[in-house]
């Protein structure tokens, strides 16, 4: 091996040497914690165990269910299908309605009034389909 | 410290009693494992007080992960570095670089004069490891200021163990040839 090659080598080995005296120094005065880090640590441990329950699946579908697209879909599904039984059962019915309740005449003559203004006539019934 | 497992000192088994109620055994797993990673994000970060942040927010997540956590696995220790590193990461990401300085030291009395020389070689250091990448950083500090083997090392950083070798190799070279200009101002001349 050449001088220069030993030079090198020589010179490598000086700068670990100087990189482990900068590194004791580092490991002789590591970084303390503190009581108070101590303490807010267990504090997080504790909260943590009490914290509530996380939901089961059951629950989450639950609440998925109706946080989402079903409930809004459902409510709609319900309403037209009211809709249709009371526009199918009580609208053919006018003898029925004779005898009905005074708002149920009144809502009856209301949708009369729609009648004529959309088909032009005043009672579906005469529309003979 | 090495991170295995020691009679006596099953962190698993800790955590497990953590999760059943036992207060104790969160105060022996603070104790375990708390003191090593404010060292690491002390080292990590150059910051005392961001270390304490991410000390405090990784055993957070340790104990919310505590119910969920699967026998077999990684040391509870293994993971809360993991998740450090990973704050560590975070938080370097967001700030500007740290000057390289060594700070000058005023007059003083010899014995003052030592203790100065100290923590300006420690300043230094951190100033140095600052400018490392961020993964040869965190190979050389589980290495040489943590003690850790290089499986140890290998488990935290998922890496095999010899780029865990690799990264250490190179970041000792970068951080000696960061070093030294500063040898002389720090009292380390030729004849040390």
């Amino acid at each position: 091996m050449s001088a220069p090659d030993h030079n090198a080598e020589g010179r490598n080995q000086q700068d670990a040497d100087h990189l482990m005296l900068f590194l004791d120094a580092a490991r002789d005065s590591p970084p303390e914690m503190s009581t108070s880090l101590r303490e807010r640590i267990l504090t997080d441990a504790m909260a943590s165990r009490t914290a509530p329950a996380r939901p089961t699946v059951n629950a989450l579908g639950w609440r998925n269910w109706f946080s989402g697209w079903a409930a809004p879909g459902f409510a709609g599904g319900v309403t037209v299908a009211v809709l249709g039984f009371w526009i199918g059962v009580t609208m053919p019915m006018p003898v029925m309605a004779l005898d009905a309740p005074e708002w149920l005449q009144g809502a009856l003559g209301y949708l009369d009034l729609m009648a004529v203004q959309l088909i032009g006539i005043d009672d579906p019934l005469l529309m003979e389909f | 410290m090495p991170l295995e497992q020691r009679p006596g000192d099953d962190q698993a088994a800790l955590l497990a009693r953590f999760v059943a109620g036992d207060r104790h055994a969160a105060e022996a797993l603070t104790d375990l494992i708390a003191p090593r990673i404010l060292r690491f994000a002390a080292r990590m970060l150059g910051d005392l007080a961001e270390a304490e942040d991410v000390t405090q927010e990784a055993m957070l997540r340790l104990w919310r992960m505590a119910p969920d956590w699967q026998s077999g696995a990684a040391q509870p220790a293994t993971w809360v570095y993991r998740v450090a590193a990973n704050l560590c990461t975070d938080r370097l990401r967001r700030r500007r670089k740290m000057l390289h300085e060594v700070p000058e030291l005023p007059d003083t009395s010899p014995s003052q004069h030592a203790q100065m020389m100290q923590t300006a070689r420690i300043q230094a250091l951190e100033a140095a490891l600052s400018q490392l990448p961020e993964r040869q950083r965190q190979a050389v500090i589980l290495r040489h200021l943590e003690g850790m083997s290089n499986p140890e090392i290998a488990a935290i950083m998922m890496l095999g163990v010899e780029a865990v070798e690799s990264l250490t190799a190179r970041g000792k070279r970068n951080l000696s040839a960061i070093l030294a200009g500063d040898r002389e101002a720090l009292g380390y001349d030729d004849d040390d």
